[in-house]
């Protein structure tokens, strides 16, 4: 794990869950903004994708069509803001009819291991 | 003559088609900076960041993507501060005619 | 000839159930907004909705999905289930006239 901080007490960790589809509401669009200003500012960060948030995840997405900003695109520069650890919940994939080839990013997990992120401690949980 | 552009209240451009490289260099001259070849490095790289991603990047991920592109030595911060001081993802950004960054400390 | 529009998922609402429930086989449904997704499944999915949506269409009621919606959001077009035919805005519009009348359903 990370090596001990030295300048300040222990930061709590930060997990987005974005559980609404990428357009027709601006949910999606917010979580992307508050996970970035996370990243931009050095905290702990991790996304989990769930529900409808899966949908995010979809490859190829040309948001031009209905005059919106790309979020597949903005999503895709996470790595670049030091957060690495995404996640996607394996039941919303597959209730939908995707599998791992649909989606452009992250690790696909069981319920069992979505139930033990949420339930460590030490996080704070945003929701979108 | 210089063309007047037009400008949001950050002195960002407001329309990135706008954007020439004689606006680079005007939108540089108001931040009293003279364009070398490694400025313009520097504002392509910003330009095709901001295509791939759609966004103005902040400071961190502007250092990292740099790094990831043309190398450690000129991914870190004091490189970019030597080129667009005194701010450099906000200055930067703004001469390559992109909006200003969010969450920019 | 009513047009149904269905813009929500059917994956968190009720709009699409409600509107296949009274659907007509006159009638033409067509998917906007949030309301494409559903026609990225087939009854090989498990997709609740699949069966009426294939009985309705055997009948003849007419299934569209709308091109700008799906291009948005990255749906395939080659997965999409069969009933569905994609039309563009213009499409859109010639169905809006031809109809007696639009229901929305969101």
């Amino acid at each position: 794990m990370a090596k001990p901080s030295t300048d300040k007490p222990a930061q709590k960790e930060i997990l987005l869950v974005f559980r609404h589809a990428p357009y027709g509401s601006a949910l999606a669009r917010e979580g992307l903004e508050a996970v970035l200003a996370c990243g931009a500012m050095g905290a702990k960060t991790s996304v989990l994708y769930i529900n409808e948030g899966v949908w995010q995840l979809l490859e190829a997405q040309n948001s031009a069509a209905i005059d919106c900003k790309n979020q597949a695109a903005m999503a895709s520069a996470l790595p670049l803001y030091d957060i690495d650890d995404i996640w996607v919940d394996e039941d919303s994939l597959r209730q939908r009819n995707l599998s791992g080839a649909d989606i452009n990013a992250g690790k696909i997990i069981s319920r069992s291991r979505v139930q033990t992120l949420l339930a460590s401690s030490n996080k704070s949980i945003l929701s979108f | 003559m210089e063309k007047a552009l037009k400008l949001d209240s950050d002195g960002h451009l407001l329309h990135l088609a706008d954007w020439t490289e004689q606006a680079a260099i005007q939108l540089a001259a108001s931040e009293d900076i003279e364009l070398s070849d490694a400025h313009w490095e520097i504002i392509y790289l910003l330009k095709d960041f901001h295509q791939r991603f759609e966004l103005s990047p902040p400071m961190r991920p502007l250092v990292k993507y740099i790094a990831q592109q043309l190398g450690k030595e000129k991914g870190r911060s004091i490189y970019l501060m030597q080129l667009f001081p005194p701010s450099p993802a906000r200055v930067a950004s703004k001469v390559a005619g992109l909006p200003r960054p969010e969450n920019c400390l | 000839m009513l047009l149904h529009t269905v813009n929500k998922s059917a994956f968190d609402s009720s709009a699409l159930a409600d509107c296949l429930r009274v659907v007509a086989t006159s009638d033409a449904v067509l998917l906007i907004e949030n309301g494409v997704y559903a026609a990225l499944n087939s009854p090989q999915s498990g997709f609740e909705h699949s069966e009426s949506i294939a009985q309705l269409s055997a009948d003849g009621t007419r299934f569209y999905v709308l091109q700008a919606d799906c291009e948005a959001r990255g749906l395939d077009d080659a997965k999409l289930a069969a009933p569905f035919e994609i039309i563009d805005d213009a499409g859109f519009v010639a169905l809006a006239a031809a109809a007696s009348a639009i229901q929305s359903w969101y």
